[in-house]
C-alpha cells in the first residue's frame, strides 16, 4: 500500500512540477519571451535625389546603405520577467554625389537589461537603464555597473510594446499596438497596426505561413498629428509605411519591410525623389519555436517536436528502471 | 546508491534537462534534477546533482547559442565574454541553485526509498 502511495505521489509531482513553472498566458507561444540565438539580417538602402527639371540634371544624389545583424539574447530576470539583450553588428556607407562621405563598422554587445513581462508584449525599463538615463551612474565606473547587474529589477510605470511577437490567437482585422505607454500618466504614443491578411514568407530557415501587419502612412500621420495638434498634408505621390510578417504558429516576427516611395516637385522646378527599401529578415530563429522546432531540433535537423519525444522516452525508461531496481 | 548510479543520474539530468530547458529553463532544470536524483537514489547524490547541474541547465538556453555563434565566427570573443560573464552575475541563480539542491535531496531520498522497499 505504501509503495502505491509512493508511486502516485511521485507521478503527481513529476507531472505537476513542470506544469506549475510553465504557466504563461495562453495567447502567446511560451518561447517568444526568451529568445536566444535569434538573428536578424539587416539590409536597408535609401536613395534621395534632386533633379532640376529646367537644367535637366541631378543637382544632388544621396545613397545610404546599411548592412548588419542583430542577435537577441535573453535570460530570466525574475518569475514574471525575462531580461533581453542583443549583439548588434552594423556597417553603413553614405555616398553623396557618388563620393563616400561616411562609412563605419561597429559591434555593440548589450547585456540583457530590458525587462519583458511574461504573457504580455510589454517591455519595461530596468533600474540600471533609469540610473544611466538619469545621470545617476555617470560618475561611476563600468565595474560598478556590472556589480549592480545581479540586483537589477524591472521598473513599472512605463513600457514599450514589443514588436518581435504577437498573440497566436490573432486574426485578420485585429489591431496590433506599437509604441510606448506611460501607466502613471495614462498616456502613450501608440501606432496601431492592422492584420491585413496572411502570406507565405520565405526566410533562410524555410517557408512559413504568416500574418501581415500593416502600418500605413495614415496610421503614422494620425500619431504625429496627435503630438503636433496640426493636420499634416502630404503630397499624394508620397507613400510610406511598414509591413510586419509574423509566423502564425508562434506569432514570432519573420520579416519587417519598411518602404518610402515618392517624388515631389512643389512649386519650384526641382524634383525630389525618395526611395527606401530593404528591411529586417529572420536569419535564425534560435530557441524560439518557429515552425514547432526547438533549437536542438534545428541544430540536428530533426522534424518538429522530436526532442520532446526522445526526452519523454528517456524519462519513461529511467522511471521504469528506478521502480524495478532493488538494493 | 553507487558511484555508477550517481554518475548516471548526473549525465541523465543534463540529457533530460537541457532539451526541455530550450523551451522553458525552469521546467528543464527541475525535470533534469528530479530524474537525475531519482536515478542517483541518495540524499547526498541528489543534492550534489542539484548543485552541479542546476546553473548549467538553467543557463543552457542562453550559453549554448552564444557558444555556437562564437564557434561559427558570428560573435567576437569580447562580446561572448561580456554576455556570458553577465549571465553568472545573478542573484536568481543562487536562489534556484539552493532550491535545486533541496529538490535533489528530496527526490534522491524518494529514489532510495523506492529502491529499498521490500
Amino acid at each position: 500500500m505504501r509503495s502505491i502511495v509512493l508511486y502516485v505521489t511521485l507521478l503527481v509531482i513529476l507531472f505537476i512540477s513542470p506544469i506549475t513553472v510553465t504557466v504563461a498566458a495562453p495567447a502567446y507561444e511560451m518561447t517568444v519571451f526568451s529568445p536566444n540565438n535569434v538573428i536578424y539580417d539587416i539590409k536597408i538602402s535609401g536613395h534621395i535625389s534632386a533633379y532640376n527639371t529646367s537644367a535637366r540634371e541631378y543637382v544632388y544624389d544621396l545613397r545610404i546603405s546599411i548592412n548588419g545583424s542583430i542577435m537577441l539574447v535573453s535570460k530570466r530576470l525574475d518569475l514574471n520577467h525575462y531580461a533581453w539583450g542583443a549583439n548588434v553588428s552594423i556597417s553603413y556607407v553614405v555616398k553623396e554625389n557618388n563620393t563616400i562621405t561616411s562609412q563605419a563598422e561597429l559591434q555593440v554587445p548589450v547585456p540583457p537589461i530590458l525587462a519583458v513581462k511574461v504573457g504580455t508584449r510589454k517591455i519595461y525599463l530596468t533600474q540600471i537603464i533609469l540610473d544611466v538615463l538619469g545621470g545617476g551612474l555617470q560618475n561611476t565606473s563600468f565595474s560598478e555597473i556590472i556589480r549592480r547587474l545581479p540586483y537589477n529589477k524591472p521598473v513599472p510605470g512605463f513600457y514599450i510594446y514589443n514588436p518581435f511577437y504577437i498573440p497566436i490567437n490573432s486574426g485578420v482585422g485585429d489591431k496590433i499596438p506599437y509604441g510606448v505607454y506611460n501607466e502613471t500618466a495614462k498616456k502613450g504614443l501608440i501606432i496601431n497596426g492592422t492584420i491585413a491578411g496572411e502570406d507565405s514568407v520565405s526566410v533562410p530557415e524555410g517557408t512559413f505561413s504568416a500574418w501581415v501587419v500593416k502600418i500605413t502612412a495614415q496610421d503614422i500621420l494620425e500619431v504625429i498629428e496627435l503630438i503636433n495638434g496640426v493636420p499634416i498634408d502630404l503630397p499624394p505621390s508620397l507613400d510610406f509605411g511598414v509591413d510586419f510578417y509574423y509566423e502564425k504558429r508562434s506569432g514570432w516576427l519573420l520579416k519587417v519591410v519598411p518602404y518610402v516611395l515618392g517624388s515631389s516637385t512643389g512649386n519650384s522646378d526641382l524634383e525630389v525623389s525618395t526611395d527606401i527599401s530593404g528591411g529586417l529578415t529572420l536569419e535564425k530563429s534560435g530557441t524560439v519555436m518557429v515552425g514547432g522546432r526547438t533549437l536542438i531540433d534545428k541544430i540536428i535537423g530533426l522534424p518538429a517536436y522530436t526532442t520532446f519525444v526522445i526526452v519523454g522516452v528517456i524519462m519513461a525508461v529511467v522511471l521504469v528502471y528506478v521502480v524495478r531496481r532493488r538494493y | 546508491m553507487t558511484k555508477k548510479s550517481f554518475l548516471a543520474g548526473w549525465l541523465i539530468s543534463y540529457v533530460v534537462g537541457i532539451p526541455v530547458a530550450m523551451v522553458h529553463e525552469l521546467a528543464g532544470m527541475f525535470l533534469g534534477i528530479i530524474i537525475g536524483s531519482l536515478l542517483a537514489a541518495s540524499k547526498k547524490g541528489g543534492g550534489a546533482i542539484g548543485f552541479l547541474t542546476a546553473p548549467w541547465i538553467y543557463l543552457s538556453p542562453y550559453i549554448i547559442p552564444l557558444l555556437l555563434n562564437y564557434l561559427q565566427g558570428n560573435l567576437q570573443l569580447f562580446a561572448l565574454i561580456i554576455l556570458v560573464a553577465y549571465s553568472f552575475l545573478d542573484i536568481f541563480i543562487l536562489i534556484i541553485t539552493i532550491i535545486a539542491i533541496i529538490t535533489g535531496i528530496i527526490f534522491g531520498y524518494i529514489g532510495l526509498r523506492i529502491a529499498k522497499r521490500s
